[in-house]
């Protein structure tokens, strides 16, 4: 048997990987990058579960089970850092009180923390606290899963296809038997006996290309990144999920999110400057001295949002939950699949579900086998063993030398897939000319101009304290040293 | 002691000036300041417009005879810390070469840095460990850019390099005679085969004190032209012309007090944040836009000057920045408190290469209002 | 210890590297950027592990006082110095340099830096103090003078100058007392304000030493106008380091000696000391901590008024001393380094008057020219003026 996934995000690769364990051949293709939608535009929350006992509770027991899954076959990519809900005086009482029966109900374990010990440990939380819980909260390290992901599906023999546009399906009959791509070298089919439309926010549109309607509800979030990591354990609000009311430490940075606006497009828009005032005034209600905190970029997400009743237009509302569509059943278009919603915690489970639901539809009999199989350690660059050999050290933030970026590489994604160049507190000031001028000599201008463009974007919305002098002093660099005209 | 004392808050490029011109009026100088100044930053020259109105006057209105005048002072002033600026003849404005390879328009520019009102053909040099140095990028923009041959040579790592060093470490090592030796044979090397006679840029590392007689001597030995294009900040050719400028008001009797200023009072009068408090004839508010740190940029978006706590501005969309802030220049104390420079309002540095123009006029400006004041 | 307020403000403008002494000289030193808020940076995200060369830092701070943004880089960089591993032997030495009271209470330890040297990692080739502790009856003379005047001012007596500069505690409290104040010594027993452990990156210690010493001085500051410090790195810790990052204050304004004089000296007294002739050429070394702290220019313009020839500024960075820094075997290259542009400086022979007597004892031995602590050169002038008259 032979499918083919829509997507290469957290879902796609998670069906994949699923498929694959089942021995089914499977081609992942991806319009864009691995990684480019929602999956790599994310807190990096490791559900326990706890932000959802109340208002949704399937998807928060599923979120919990998951998450003890993952650190038994996917420890590389996660950090069990734990962490905390906190209900400040004044918050309302009886949902803490629902909040903890559901944790009791759903098994979702729940230690309360003294107050003054959690002070202890997070000195930088408001006073006024009244009550917190400690919650096995986690962090997934979303590149590192993925690539730990493609390497597992490319290590038995299936593919993953970037830069390759799902444009049409071939049926024969009332049933799919091939998906004809869109890839740099040309137009091509690859044969199949099924497909799934993984494609997130992008779902509502891949099925209405199969002339199916999909009531996929895009709606966006703007996060805050941190320029370090002050804080290490998940800080929630014990209330209601709403904006700004959660922190997650991520490698050197924390991460406060988040909005939630639903919006008719799946393309992340850029983040305003408003909202991130906002978000820093609701993150202060945790954090009161947030405003020294340093602040490096701010950006939208968009979270593919599944509402099978139709558009609501209060995204607060519509589950967190996934659903799979078999469209043979749903709409006589037998083959075809659609994975919707759901959380990157759970990104496994959906890959689970849908396989079974998928085998099941072909009659074939192959069990699941995602839940025991590990999915693998990911390989690392090999340090060179004299320090000097590494060259001149381009990015100084997130050390990036010039070794890491040889052979030359075609694209900058490709290049901060590996490094982490341009994402550190200069924000490309400094390495961007750098790294790029060591590459592909003729579009070295246009990309330095693209890459600075975007990295002005994400500056902007927080310009204020030392990052507005991070902007003027990269401002004065283009336009000196640089000589770079606007 | 009877002369008339002064404060200048602030020690970048407005605040240096200020202090040097209020020297040459017989003022005892006390500069407050809680940093270093942005004169690191920058690489040292004076950039006046974008285009060839080289005389624009930004904020304020000089004429044409007051702005050679200034520029004579300017000249003057460089030459007795060392520095020798060089000024464009008539219309013509002079274009360096950057890290990138574009050109860039410049004006008055230390003598050690490429300046060229044609362009030209040019050999451009790269050093191996070099962070900065991305000589075939730079080498292709430039050919692009200005339509000339572009040569591309790169010079071997030195002896004792290791992947830290930056652009200072550079420069520390070729001002040492390892150093200095190591740049001579090395590009001696890497020039042959290139026609003669073409002038050569390096990267602004080539020493931070002897570089005139350094760039002097490799010009001698290779018989062409050698001088520098800037890089990054840190950049060299500012720390340059701060080291000696500031060795200089040391030894004029200067007293450079660190702490933060925390009020300005139009007495005039200085308050610290460790309490210390100074008073003086007159006060030059030469604290910097927001790169210097004379202007906050709150959460919100409004862009303060917490000193004399007035909001200049808003920072609703960094485009139209530049034209906010502007304030009246005797802010305080009936013409004895005199904000120059960025802290005038100007935003951002060099947005519009104004800087030097920005500088210059108001800081002219400030200390002829002080002069009336005291008559 | 208080947490640190804007470690991640840093905008890798290299400021810092600039005016960093100890990256001009030492090839393989990193820097401060890269051992303050970079490194610190990744040590919050759990990677701690510590770079080669760390402890190389003189703990001058001029990287702080040159950061834009306020960075607390030194103060990074001594987290990374306290996470990087000492071996047992220089970790014993290191604690015996933080206590230089202690050590001057043993002259016989002093006399043997090179017999001690190797196994101790001391430095044979620096110069050692000879010890001059404060005598019990001179402790008694200071004591009786009291009462002459009606002003009362504290006089911090750091480690160093009790155990081996009591001429110059004694130089100092005599020109106090010719402007007019009664000069207190504290505290009373030997204290330290915990400036060196804390450069050499013994937090807990410095900690420990602060409060210690703290509590020692705030019993004894009711009544006094002010506390004169006679060393620029304590004042600059007391003042400063104290409050910000251990929340310790002191009731009382703290001054340092030279700024006291020429604050609160009369015109008279200036001129009574100015044309007494004879007087061979002055140097003014600032040192690092007292430009950090409060600037440059009070020496310099102190001994302007005072000074018949007029006085030339030592235009060096950072002498290398640091306190303890030159003292130690792997740190006495980059030492000698800094201090020998002293000598280069300076045209011809002179005395140059610093207020730090371990720079004191670098500069005089690295230039061949006496240096000593601007108190006793006043002290001396005036009572050459006595002779004179």
């Amino acid at each position: 048997m032979r499918v083919v996934v829509i997507g290469a995000g957290a879902t796609g690769l998670g069906v994949a990987w699923d498929l694959v364990l089942r021995g089914i051949e499977t081609t992942v293709v991806e319009a864009q990058e691995i990684g480019s939608g929602t999956s790599g535009r994310f807190h990096g929350l490791l559900h326990s579960g706890g932000r959802y006992l109340v208002t949704d509770p399937s998807a928060a027991k599923e979120c919990y089970e998951e998450n003890m899954l993952l650190r038994e076959i996917a420890n590389e990519a996660v950090v069990a850092t734990g962490g905390y809900f906190v209900k400040k005086y004044g918050d309302d009482d009886a949902f803490e009180a629902r909040w903890l029966n559901q944790a009791a109900d759903l098994g979702v374990p729940v230690h309360a923390e003294k107050v003054g010990d959690l002070r202890a440990e997070l000195g930088m939380l408001t006073e006024s606290i009244q009550r917190s819980y400690w919650v096995p909260d986690g962090v997934l390290e979303g590149f590192k899963m993925l690539s730990m992901l493609v390497r597992a599906i490319q290590s038995r023999g299936s593919n993953v296809l970037e830069h390759t546009k799902a444009v049409k399906l071939r049926l024969a009959g009332e049933r799919v038997n091939g998906v004809e791509v869109q890839a740099p070298e040309g137009t091509r089919v690859l044969d199949c006996d099924a497909v799934v439309n993984t494609a997130g926010p992008w779902a509502g549109l891949v099925a209405r290309d199969w002339g199916l309607d999909v009531k996929v509800q895009p709606s966006y979030g703007l996060m805050l990144i941190f320029a370090n990591r002050r804080l290490d354990k998940v800080v929630n609000r014990l209330k209601s999920p709403s904006d700004g009311d959660i922190f997650v430490p991520h490698q050197e940075v924390v991460i406060l999110g988040t909005t939630d606006v639903a919006q008719p497009s799946p393309e992340a828009p850029e983040p305003r400057r408003s909202e991130a005032i906002r978000l820093m005034a609701l993150g202060s209600e945790l954090i009161p001295d947030l405003g020294s905190w340093r602040v490096l970029r701010g950006f939208n997400g968009v979270r593919p949002l599944y509402e099978p009743s139709g558009v609501t237009g209060d995204s607060r509302k519509v589950s967190r939950d996934f659903a799979v569509l078999d469209h043979g059943e749903r709409d006589g278009l037998a083959g075809a699949f659609s994975v919707l919603g759901g959380k990157w915690t759970t990104f496994r489970l959906m890959g689970e579900t849908l396989g079974d639901q998928l085998v099941a539809s072909f009659n074939v009999d192959s069990p699941s086998r995602s839940r025991e199989v590990p999915i693998g350690v990911e390989v690392k660059r090999p340090a060179p063993v004299v320090k000097d050999d590494r060259g001149a050290l381009l990015c100084e933030c997130e050390q990036v030398y010039e070794s890491d970026i040889k052979p030359t590489v075609s694209s900058p994604m490709q290049l901060r897939f590996g490094t982490w160049f341009s994402m550190g507190p200069c924000q490309g000031t400094f390495c961007a000319h750098r790294v790029l001028g060591r590459g592909d000599e003729d579009g070295f201008a246009d990309e330095l101009a693209t890459l600075r463009r975007e990295r002005e974007h994400g500056l902007t919305v927080v310009g204020w304290g030392a990052n507005a002098r991070l902007i003027a002093l990269e401002q004065s660099i283009s336009a000196q040293s640089l000589g770079e005209e606007r | 002691m009877s002369s008339k004392t002064a404060i200048v808050v602030g020690r970048g490029p407005a605040g240096m000036l200020s202090t040097s011109y209020l020297l040459q009026r017989g003022y005892q100088v006390t500069v407050l300041a809680e940093s270093d100044g942005s004169l690191g930053m920058w690489p040292g020259d004076f950039s006046f417009g974008r285009t060839t109105d080289a005389f624009q006057a930004f904020p304020i209105e000089l004429s044409s005879a007051e702005w050679s005048q200034a520029f004579g002072e300017l000249v003057a002033l460089y030459r007795s810390f060392g520095v020798t600026l060089v000024l464009p003849q008539a219309q013509d404005i002079p274009h360096t070469v950057t890290a990138i390879g574009n050109m860039r328009p410049t004006f008055a520019t230390p003598n050690w840095q490429y300046a060229s009102s044609e362009p030209e053909s040019l050999v451009f040099v790269g050093i191996d460990g070099l962070a900065d140095s991305i000589v075939g990028a730079q080498a292709a923009t430039y050919r692009r850019r200005s339509g000339c041959e572009a040569y591309e040579v790169s010079l071997s790592r030195p002896p004792g390099w290791d992947s830290s060093w930056g652009t200072i470490r550079f420069a520390a090592y070729l001002d040492g005679d390892a150093g200095a030796s190591w740049l001579a044979a090395t590009l001696r090397e890497a020039l042959r085969g290139v026609p003669s006679g073409i002038p050569v840029v390096l990267p602004q590392v080539i020493g931070l004190e002897h570089t005139e007689k350094l760039l002097t001597q490799l010009s001698e030995v290779g018989k062409r032209s050698v001088s520098e294009f800037p890089l990054l900040s840190p950049s060299i050719g500012g720390v340059r012309v701060r080291d000696r400028w500031e060795r200089l008001l040391r030894q004029q009797g200067v007293r450079f007090v660190s702490g933060r200023v925390r009020e300005v009072q139009p007495v005039p009068r200085a308050l610290l944040t460790d309490g210390r408090s100074f008073e003086a004839d007159c006060l030059l508010l030469a604290s910097g836009g927001v790169l210097g740190g004379g202007m906050q940029v709150t959460v919100d978006g409004a862009i303060v000057d917490e000193l004399v706590n007035r909001e200049v501005g808003r920072m609703d969309h960094l485009d139209a920045l530049d034209a906010h802030g502007h304030r009246e220049i005797d802010c305080l104390g009936g013409g004895r408190v005199l904000a120059v420079g960025r802290a005038m309002g100007g935003w951002n540095p060099n947005r519009d290469h104004n800087g030097g123009a920005m500088l210059l006029a108001t800081v002219r400006t400030a200390l002829g209002m002080c002069e009336e004041v005291d008559r | 210890m208080k947490r640190f307020e804007y470690e991640d403000a840093c905008i890798k403008c290299s400021l810092c590297v600039t005016a960093c002494p100890v990256y001009r000289v030492d090839q393989q030193f990193p820097g401060p950027k890269a051992l303050g808020p970079d490194w610190y940076r990744h040590y919050q995200a759990g990677e701690a592990k510590p770079m080669e060369h760390v402890s190389d830092c003189t703990f001058c701070q001029l990287c702080e006082s040159a950061c834009p943004v306020d960075v607390p880089i030194a103060h990074l960089i001594a987290v990374h110095k306290e996470l990087a591993s000492q071996s047992p032997r220089l970790a014993v030495r290191d604690y015996l340099l933080t206590h230089p009271q202690w050590l001057a209470m043993v002259p016989s330890l002093v006399k043997l830096p090179k017999q001690l040297g190797v196994p101790l990692g001391i430095s044979s080739s620096t110069q050692w103090p000879a010890p001059s502790p404060l005598q019990r009856s001179r402790r008694h003379r200071t004591h009786q003078r009291q009462g002459s005047a009606t002003r009362r001012i504290g006089i911090f007596v750091d480690c160093f100058t009790r155990g081996f500069d009591s001429e110059t505690l004694l130089a100092a409290s005599a020109v106090l007392e010719e402007l007019g104040y009664t000069a207190v010594p504290l505290p009373s027993a030997s204290h330290c304000c915990g400036a060196a452990a804390y450069a050499s990156g013994l937090l807990g210690e410095a900690e420990r030493t602060a409060r210690s010493t703290h509590r020692a001085v705030r019993r004894m500051t009711s009544g006094l106008e002010a506390v004169v410090t006679l060393n620029a790195t304590c004042d600059d810790t007391l003042r400063v380091e104290w409050p910000r990052y251990f929340g310790l204050t002191i009731p009382v304004p703290i001054l340092p000696f030279v700024d006291f004089v020429l604050d609160r000296a009369n015109p008279g007294f200036f001129e009574r000391i100015h044309g007494l002739p004879g007087q061979e050429l002055i140097y003014t070394h600032a040192t690092c901590r007292s430009k950090v702290a409060r600037g440059e220019g009070s020496l310099f313009a102190l001994m302007e008024r005072v000074s018949e020839r007029p006085p030339q500024i030592l235009e060096i960075s950072c002498c290398g001393a640091a306190g303890s820094y030159a003292f130690k075997t792997e740190h006495t290259k980059v030492a000698r380094a800094l201090g020998h542009r002293a000598k280069e400086v300076m045209g011809e022979p002179g005395i140059i008057l610093t207020d730090s007597g371990t720079c004191a004892i670098h500069l005089q031995e690295l230039t061949g020219c006496q240096t000593i602590h601007p108190a006793r050169w006043l002290h001396g002038q005036l009572k050459r003026q006595e002779v004179l008259r």
